[in-house]
C-alpha cells in the first residue's frame, strides 16, 4: 500500500481499483484529519485575531468590549509610531468603557545600545508603560508585544511585554489587582498623536 | 491660529465598529496629567542615566578598564 512521505498517510496503488475510491478517499481523509488535530493542538487552538484596526493622527485608542470570558490570555501588538514629544506610550486596563487609573504594580526595564544608559526603568507608575519610539529617528517604528492574562480565580490581570526599536529593547511587567469587569485597553501618547496599527488576538486553548 | 483639535479612536471589539471623536474635556484634562505626570518619569529615568554615566566615568578615571566595570 503506498503512503505519503512525511506523515505516512495511505493512498490507493496506482493499480487500485476505481470502485474502491471512496473508500481510500475517506481512509486519506481520516488520516490528515487526526494529523491536523494533533499538530494544532486541537480544533482551532490556537491565537485567533479579534480585531485590527489602523489609527492614524489620534490621540488615543481606546479598544473596548474586546476581553470577555472567551478567553483568558491575549496578545496585544501595537505598531506605533509618536509624531512628536515623549515616546512613550500609556496603556490602560479598562473597565467596561473607562480606564481604570489607578491599582497597577509594575514597571519597566531598558538595555539600549547606548551602555552608559543602559539599566535603567521607572516603576509603580498609574499605568503599564510601552514604548513607541523611543530614542529613534523620525519615521522609524517600533512594535509593542503584550500578553494580557486575567486570572479567573482571583480577578489579577496581568501584563508582560517586549518592545525593541533602534535605541534597545524594553521589557514591560505589570498587573492590577482591583479589575472588577475587564473589557479592553486603551493606548496614548502623552502628548502629540500616534500612527500605526493596533492587533488583538485570543489564546483558544481547548476544543 | 486653529485650535488643535484631539480625536480618540474608539473600537468597539465586539461589533468591529470604529468611532473617532474629539476628546471630552474630562479627557482633555486627563491627558494633561499623563503628561506632567510622563515628563516627570522620563527625567528620573534620565537623571539615573546621567548619574550612572557619571559614575562609570569616575570609575574609569581612577583606572578600572571597561571589562572591570562591566563586571561590577
Amino acid at each position: 500500500m503506498a503512503t505519503t512521505t512525511n506523515y505516512g498517510w495511505t493512498t490507493p496503488d496506482n493499480t487500485a481499483y476505481v470502485k474502491d475510491g471512496a473508500s481510500a478517499i475517506r481512509t486519506l481523509g481520516s488520516s490528515v484529519d487526526t494529523s491536523l488535530f494533533s499538530i494544532t493542538g486541537g480544533k482551532g487552538v490556537g491565537l485567533q485575531l479579534l480585531n485590527s484596526t489602523d489609527f492614524t493622527g489620534s490621540s488615543g485608542v481606546n479598544v473596548s468590549n474586546i476581553f470577555s470570558s472567551t478567553y483568558s490570555r491575549y496578545r496585544v501588538l501595537i505598531s506605533a509610531y509618536v509624531a512628536a514629544g515623549s515616546p512613550l506610550l500609556a496603556l490602560y486596563f479598562r473597565e467596561n468603557v473607562t480606564d481604570k487609573a489607578t491599582g497597577y504594580y509594575g514597571g519597566l526595564w531598558q538595555i539600549r545600545f547606548d551602555a552608559a544608559t543602559s539599566g535603567t526603568g521607572m516603576n509603580n507608575q498609574n499605568y503599564i508603560t510601552a514604548m513607541a519610539n523611543m530614542g529613534s529617528s523620525a519615521g522609524s517604528r517600533s512594535v509593542v508585544s503584550l500578553d494580557i492574562y486575567r486570572s479567573a480565580t482571583d480577578g489579577i490581570v496581568s501584563g508582560t511585554g517586549f518592545n525593541g526599536n533602534t535605541s534597545g529593547s524594553y521589557q514591560i511587567g505589570a498587573n492590577n489587582s482591583g479589575m472588577s469587569n475587564f473589557t479592553g485597553f486603551s493606548i496614548s501618547p502623552a502628548s502629540s498623536t500616534m500612527t500605526g496599527n493596533v492587533k488583538v488576538y485570543g489564546y483558544k486553548e481547548t476544543v | 491660529m486653529a485650535k488643535e483639535v484631539l480625536t480618540v479612536l474608539e473600537i468597539n471589539g465586539e461589533t468591529g465598529e470604529t468611532v473617532e471623536r474629539e476628546l471630552t474635556t474630562a479627557e482633555v484634562t486627563a491627558r494633561k496629567a499623563l503628561a506632567t505626570q510622563i515628563a516627570k518619569t522620563e527625567a528620573e529615568v534620565q537623571a539615573k542615566a546621567d548619574a550612572r554615566k557619571s559614575a562609570l566615568a569616575k570609575l574609569a578615571d581612577l583606572g578600572l578598564t571597561a571589562e572591570e566595570i562591566a563586571a561590577l
